[in-house]
């Protein structure tokens, strides 16, 4: 059984928002539910600022702590491929999940609109989901948290379980650029422009993740939570970075 | 005033909190079949836990003080709180209902819920035990209710089993509850071991301060027309027992803010835009500090007067206190949503302040009931 893990390279990364824009359309979220998120800071004072980014999906941690938080086990952990999904049939929107992800990288389907207006008025949704948008994918799994959510769960990234899962075995690498596999590349790996993400089997030795990560000193975000994140950033420095200082009160 | 005309003074309380029922229960609700959970000012981007959690906490964990208090009498033995410990009891109920209700407006989908959670066998989650802890408490307060309380057995002592019963699930619950927050390494305003002692101190100081409050308004807030046994429990053991639980508590408060200012962890900076705040202030030498002072100076801690004020600044601060806890812990915003330098800004909108009023308004239905028809004070 795989181990599927993502590498980010953040020196090709240049914040263009494709792998948001590829994931919000491949699966179908609303406005502003961002599953794949890029996020935009600053640091420094004038005149010695810099601005940064970070590509920030849902790590599908080894020892996910929403995991086990989870009073409904909605949440889960996948054995055979290591994702983290969630079965909104079982999902009580507790939203326990979302205070022990130490990556906010989960949403709540039932609450204000980020993006105004509410396109839910627009395409309300029918028989019990939380809209209808007018184009759609065909995937529809509410046991993995595939496809158009109902009103009151949490939703997350599914790593395109959907596309991911129907590959062949025994592959060390979902590549897009090899014609037989790309159509089970995830959407935010497969529209990266520059080429930054690299996904494949972090239990092969021989595949390129594993290389990219010990060849390049993969990092793991917020590894002291012990959440072991499945996802790894490789970062030379030179542009974006991985946030490391908060403005505080202190001076 | 005997039980009786305890009993005749709640209808006033009753009709009140019934009309407060009505309207922010009915407006509540009519918001949130209308806009949903939008309706709330809480988000994915910003807390997902706004003041209906606060609410829930808060009654739950008064209500699991107010059976600890109870226990004093009911499983200890200490008979000179046996004249509150039917009301405790009560009171307890009336807690358990009014946070269960403001739980149920926040949760996606409540009635699932109440199987869901049961038979996930969960056993990693700390809310699945909490729930357990919930199911076992309720099942142990109707016993005591029927066994007891309805039965109008006062003078004997209550049914043995379920007041251990329900001291244990109490304790669990609060336990559990402090657990639950105090497990989140991600979240350094929440993580520590020390939390779920600091919750079971703080739910038996609130404990305290409701049995102060209710017996009073059972009483039309009058000193003298207080039974002798419980004049005699609110002249000596009482106070001094309020002041000592609210000493350790403030041990507790201090200890955390002074680690949290010194600390440079990142989500400890909420200490310094809590230090900062006016409420904390009030809450902390309003609420707590000068009833400290007037339930530990002799010349204060005896008179009905500076009781009731205590008790009802201890009960405002520690929803106050409850509200930077459970809002504090989500402040910095980890990666959600553009990153964000500063700390995240929350205002709890009209229809989270009505789930309040309707939690308010539904416990004092309950307990003016109980007022009513059961005999929950002393026969003078």
């Amino acid at each position: 059984m795989a181990k599927w893990g993502m590498v980010i390279d953040l020196d090709k990364c240049t914040g263009c928002q494709a792998c948001t824009t590829a994931c919000s359309m491949e699966n179908d979220r609303l406005p502003g539910e961002n599953w794949q998120d890029v996020l935009f800071y600053n640091e420094g004072t004038y005149p010695n600022v810099k601005m940064s980014w970070f590509p920030r999906p849902c790590m599908h941690c080894e020892n996910a702590s929403c995991v086990d938080v989870c009073p409904t086990r909605a949440t889960y952990k996948d054995p055979d491929g290591g994702f983290v999904l969630m079965d909104w049939n079982k999902c009580i929107g507790c939203k326990a999940c979302m205070a022990a992800c130490p990556y906010g990288v989960r949403f709540y389907t039932d609450e204000k609109a980020v993006v105004q207006p509410d396109i839910r008025s627009v395409f309300p949704g029918k028989d019990g989901r939380s809209w209808t948008p007018p184009y759609k994918g065909p995937q529809d799994d509410p046991k993995r948290g595939i496809g158009i959510a109902p009103n009151g769960v949490v939703s997350k990234c599914t790593f395109c379980y959907h596309k991911v899962s129907k590959a062949p075995k025994g592959v060390a690498d979902l590549d897009e650029s090899k014609p037989e596999l790309k159509e089970h590349v995830p959407a935010c790996v497969r529209m990266c422009p520059p080429t930054a993400r690299y996904f494949g089997d972090l239990d092969n030795p021989a595949s390129t993740v594993n290389k990219l990560i010990a060849d390049k000193g993969g990092v793991r975000l917020l590894d002291h939570t012990g959440n072991k994140p499945q996802v790894y950033y490789l970062s030379g420095g030179a542009a974006a970075s991985v946030p490391s200082s908060r403005e505080t009160n202190k001076a | 005033m005997s039980t009786a005309s305890a009993s005749r003074s709640s209808v006033p309380v009753f009709l009140l909190a019934l009309v407060g029922l009505v309207v922010t229960g009915g407006w509540a609700i009519a918001n949130l079949m209308s806009q949903g959970h939008a309706a709330f000012n809480a988000s994915s981007t910003g807390l997902m836990w706004g003041l209906p959690i606060v609410t829930y906490d808060f009654f739950l964990l008064t209500s699991t003080g107010l059976t600890m208090v109870a226990s004093l009498w009911t499983v200890f033995g200490i008979t000179a709180f046996e004249p509150i410990a039917r009301r405790c009891v009560w009171l307890a109920v009336a807690g358990l209902v009014g946070g269960v209700a403001a739980l149920f407006l926040e949760l996606g989908h409540p009635l699932r819920a109440l199987y869901a959670i049961p038979l996930s066998m969960q056993f990693k989650a700390p809310l699945f035990w909490k729930v357990i802890g919930v199911v076992v408490y309720i099942v142990a307060l109707a016993m005591l209710v029927t066994g007891w309380l309805m039965a109008d057995a006062r003078g004997r002592p209550a049914p043995r089993f379920a007041s251990r019963l329900a001291l244990l699930a109490a304790v669990f619950i609060t336990f559990v509850a402090g657990l639950f927050y105090g497990m989140l390494a991600m979240r350094p305003f929440w993580f520590g071991g020390d939390v779920a002692v600091a919750f079971l101190i703080e739910t038996f100081v609130g404990g305290l301060a409701f049995a102060v409050f209710f017996t009073y308004l059972a009483h039309g807030f009058r000193g003298n027309a207080l039974g002798p046994s419980t004049r005699a429990l609110f002249s000596e053991a009482l106070p001094k027992a309020f002041a000592a639980v609210i000493a350790l508590h403030l041990m507790f408060v201090l200890a955390r803010l002074t680690t949290g200012l010194w600390s440079n962890a990142d989500g400890l900076q909420v200490w310094h835009r809590i230090a900062g705040s006016w409420s904390f202030h009030l809450e902390l030498w309003v609420g707590l500090v000068l009833p400290l002072l007037l339930m530990a100076l002799p010349g204060t801690r005896r008179q009905a007067s500076m009781q009731i004020i205590a008790a009802l600044l201890v009960m405002v601060a520690l929803f106050a206190a409850r509200y930077q806890f459970v809002v504090g812990g989500q402040l910095v915003p980890l990666f959600k949503g553009a990153w964000v330098h500063g700390l995240i800004e929350y205002t709890p909108s009209l229809t989270e302040w009505l789930i309040l009023g309707m939690s308010i308004s539904l416990a004092n239905v309950v307990n003016a009931f109980g007022e009513w028809r059961f005999s929950l004070g002393e026969e003078t």
